[in-house]
């Protein structure tokens, strides 16, 4: 039987997971759709809790996983084809004319940003000031299209006056979303204390259901957050509205108050919820294995074994199996690589 | 809540120890209770709550987001925390401790603007609807008193007007149309506005002049038609609903009727979606439905211009309710000279008149109305025609007409007066 691993995506989870089964000695092909590595985390500026630097981190695992020798990496590429059961899969992929003998296959394709053009109330999509936590992500960027300036899109003016909305496509019954998407309470805080940190005047406020806040450093952060003067009001925005100046008006209950509210803003961040990869269904399909109600990739277990695919030497890693922080991610590639192992130590041993 | 009306065992164990405010061991004060006790409420209001399926189903899933309350169109007149809070009310049910008291219960409109929107999916105004029907069916709490003598009126008449029910006929009669009988190809449903109010049965003269003039083959019931009940629902009268129901369906069974049509997006709603339950078929269309389907046949053409800019008010139950946004301006469209504008808020953002849940037969303060701050839209817009389908959204828009304080030209049309005027008279 092949001793080789095919990795589906080469974002964070990736590589670390092709990382970590380099250093148990299994060897692993790194397959990535995009012509590059570092799947989102590349384009993050920042990341929460500790506002390291997202690209510093994929460039660093980068540098890790292109010197293990045990790795290949396949970029522009995608599986199209795979049969045969556990451990002697046959993979074919976009790029070549062969099949690749693999022993397991490791799914970590990641996560899509929610369209904010769904939530039809927010206006995404017709008011220029309502922009997406993404869109917001790349104008704090030095690098980014305003060198880092918080520029906003009707007239190039920085905005003083910004809304974040959270919870936007996430916790919603109407768009099929029922989960919460954990990470975007916490990336919307880095946001706004990257905000505070470079415009100090400005009036921040954060509309949120409840804040969910749960990791290491991250409650640490809200409450720096609250420190630098970012206003949290409890109330999901019902609607937003534009004036003709460009500005955007909302309406919210602040519901402690038990006051309905109308505030106006320069800028108006939707802090989108993720839903599964595009390509999660065609990928459930092609290696036999189930989604969940949530429409990620379900677990053969998911108390005990819940970086299992639903079918023997499939395994998931990262936010296939619903959204998470980075630290997260790269637990669930160490685990999946010791599943890995421990699925290739319970094989007969034969003849290769 | 006060002491006097905690149970006994916690009047029993009251004492400085129990109830002080402590500081390194010493009592420092007594404070004054008036806290709620949440594990002894009463077990009445939860029975009744839980057999009203308000604190189980309706409300259970809400998370206290506050989208409701703040969509809710009475945001746009005032915010007074005191106010319609569907948010604390659903908060409330949820903990067995809803305020029957309250006047607010009998606030909501229903026009769906928070349900369309509700996160969690919750039926907003049906647990309106069943918190009105717990203090209808158990005689407890605050119940209007206007709202009562129109209901006995419409149990009493037939109609909410208190007006008696000879006179519907009698208005029937200057008609001069046919009464239904069996194989006519469609029944108008008149309703009660027209029979009683004069601003809206001329609407109702206009919609039978066009159908006269198409040709349709069409009827009325006359004083076999009741009040389709739908404000009654609202307001919690279950059980009167349900005999109205039963009247006009057996009326419509005994004269063989398949297809109706109404003046009020209200009975539309009714038939269409709540007469279902009761196991009968019927084919319905709302008046703006069948003349914007006779206007894509050719055999409704208006040759008469109207030049005048229009602005359409959709009315929650013609859009949010049932999702009819097109119809009513299909027929603007085809007038020909009309130039149709749009409010800011329309379609699924239409600002509710205010009439819908039973509020029409109630008063509203002057500085409440919503059709006050529509009306300003419509001005703003520039039209000097508001059109509306609706005898609610009708009334209340003439009303609010009057005492606006500010120049303009507007008007307040029905479509279907619109229509008729775009027919020359031959």
């Amino acid at each position: 039987m092949s001793r080789k691993v095919i990795i589906l995506g080469g974002g964070v989870a990736g590589m670390q997971a092709a990382i970590a089964l380099n250093d148990l000695g299994t060897e692993s092909i790194l397959v990535e759709k995009e012509p590059e590595l570092g799947g989102r985390v590349k384009n993050y500026d920042k990341i929460f809790p500790f506002f390291q630097s997202g690209k510093e981190l994929v460039k660093d695992l980068e540098k890790r996983v292109r010197g293990a020798h045990l790795v290949e990496i396949k970029l522009g590429t995608t599986v199209t084809h795979v049969e045969g059961q556990p451990p002697h899969f046959q993979v074919r992929l976009d790029t070549g004319n062969y099949e690749i003998s693999a022993g397991a296959i490791v799914v970590a394709t990641g996560f899509e940003p929610f369209d904010a053009s769904l939530q039809e109330e927010y206006g995404y999509g017709i008011y220029q000031n309502v922009i997406t936590a993404t869109e917001l992500e790349s104008l704090l960027d030095p690098e980014g299209p305003t060198n880092g300036e918080l520029r906003r899109p009707s007239d190039g003016k920085i905005a003083q006056r910004i809304a974040i909305v959270f919870c936007v496509g996430s916790r919603n019954e109407k768009l099929g979303h029922n989960y919460c998407s954990r990470i975007c309470c916490s990336f919307s805080t880095k946001q706004a204390i990257e905000i505070k940190k470079k415009y100090p005047d400005a009036r921040i406020v954060c509309f949120y259901i409840d804040i969910r806040t749960y990791g290491r450093g991250f409650e640490e952060m809200y409450r720096q957050a609250q420190e630098a003067g970012v206003n949290y009001i409890r109330g999901r925005v019902a609607e937003c509205g534009v004036l003709p100046n460009g500005d955007i008006t909302i309406r919210v209950e602040d519901t402690f108050l038990g006051k309905p509210m109308q505030g106006v803003f320069d800028l108006v961040s939707l802090s989108h919820g993720m839903t599964p990869c595009l390509d999660a269904p065609k990928i459930a399909t092609m290696l036999g294995i189930r989604l969940a109600e949530d429409g990620f990739f379900d677990c053969m277990d998911k108390e005990l074994y819940a970086n299992d695919a639903t079918e023997d030497g499939i395994f998931l890693a990262g936010a296939a199996i619903g959204m998470k922080p980075i630290p997260d991610c790269i637990a669930d590639s160490n685990a999946v690589a010791a599943r890995v192992a421990a699925f290739f130590a319970k094989m007969p041993k034969e003849t290769e | 809540m006060t002491i006097d009306s905690k149970p006994d065992w916690i009047k029993g164990i009251k004492s400085e120890l129990d109830y002080g405010w402590r500081y390194h061991g010493n009592v420092l004060g007594i404070l004054p209770d008036t806290s709620v006790i949440l594990n002894e409420s009463d077990t009445e209001i939860e029975e009744a709550l839980a057999d009203k399926g308000v604190k189980d189903s309706s409300s259970a899933s809400c998370f206290q987001c506050g989208t409701c309350s703040a969509i809710c169109p009475y945001t746009l007149v005032t915010t007074d925390r005191n106010g319609l809070s569907a948010r604390r009310m659903l908060h409330e049910a949820q903990l067995g401790l809803t305020n029957f008291e309250s006047e607010e219960t009998w606030l909501c409109t229903t026009c769906g603007a928070c349900v369309s929107q509700c996160p969690r999916g919750v039926e907003i105004t049906d647990f309106m609807k069943d918190l009105r029907r717990i203090i209808v069916e158990y005689g407890a709490g605050y119940y209007p008193k206007s709202l009562r003598t129109a209901m006995s009126s419409i149990a009493s008449l037939g109609n909410p007007f208190g007006e008696p029910l000879k006179k519907r006929a009698t208005w029937v009669k200057t008609l001069n149309i046919k009464p239904f009988t069996k194989g006519m190809e469609l029944l108008y449903f008149l309703g009660c506005f027209p029979a009683y109010d004069p601003r809206v049965r001329k609407v109702a003269q206009d919609i039978i002049g066009i159908l006269k003039k198409v040709g349709v083959d069409f009827g009325i019931l006359g004083s076999q038609e009741s009040c389709c009940g739908e404000s009654v629902r609202k307001a919690g009268n279950e059980e009167l609903f349900r005999s109205l129901a039963h009247s006009n369906i057996h009326a419509f069974a005994e004269n063989g009727v398949k297809k109706i049509i109404t003046t009020s997006p209200h009975c539309y709603h009714t038939f269409k979606n709540e007469y279902p339950q009761f196991g009968v078929d019927l084919e319905v269309t709302h008046y703006t439905q069948y003349l914007a389907q006779l206007i894509k046949e050719g055999r409704l053409k208006f040759s008469k211009a109207l030049n005048r800019k229009v602005t359409y008010h959709d009315p929650c139950y013609l859009g949010r309710h049932n999702g009819i946004y097109e119809e009513p301006r299909e027929i603007l469209r085809s007038i020909p000279g009309l130039e149709l504008i749009e409010m800011p808020d329309s379609g699924q953002k239409s600002v509710c008149c205010g009439g819908g849940g039973g509020r029409i037969w109630l008063e509203t303060k002057k500085e409440e109305r919503l059709t006050n701050v529509r009306l300003e839209q419509a001005i703003e817009t520039g039209a000097n025609v508001l059109a509306v389908s609706c005898p609610y959204c009708l009334t209340n828009f003439e009303d609010s007409l009057l005492t606006v304080d500010r120049e303009h030209g507007i008007q307040v049309k029905d479509i279907a007066e619109l229509a008729w005027e775009a027919i020359p008279l031959s």
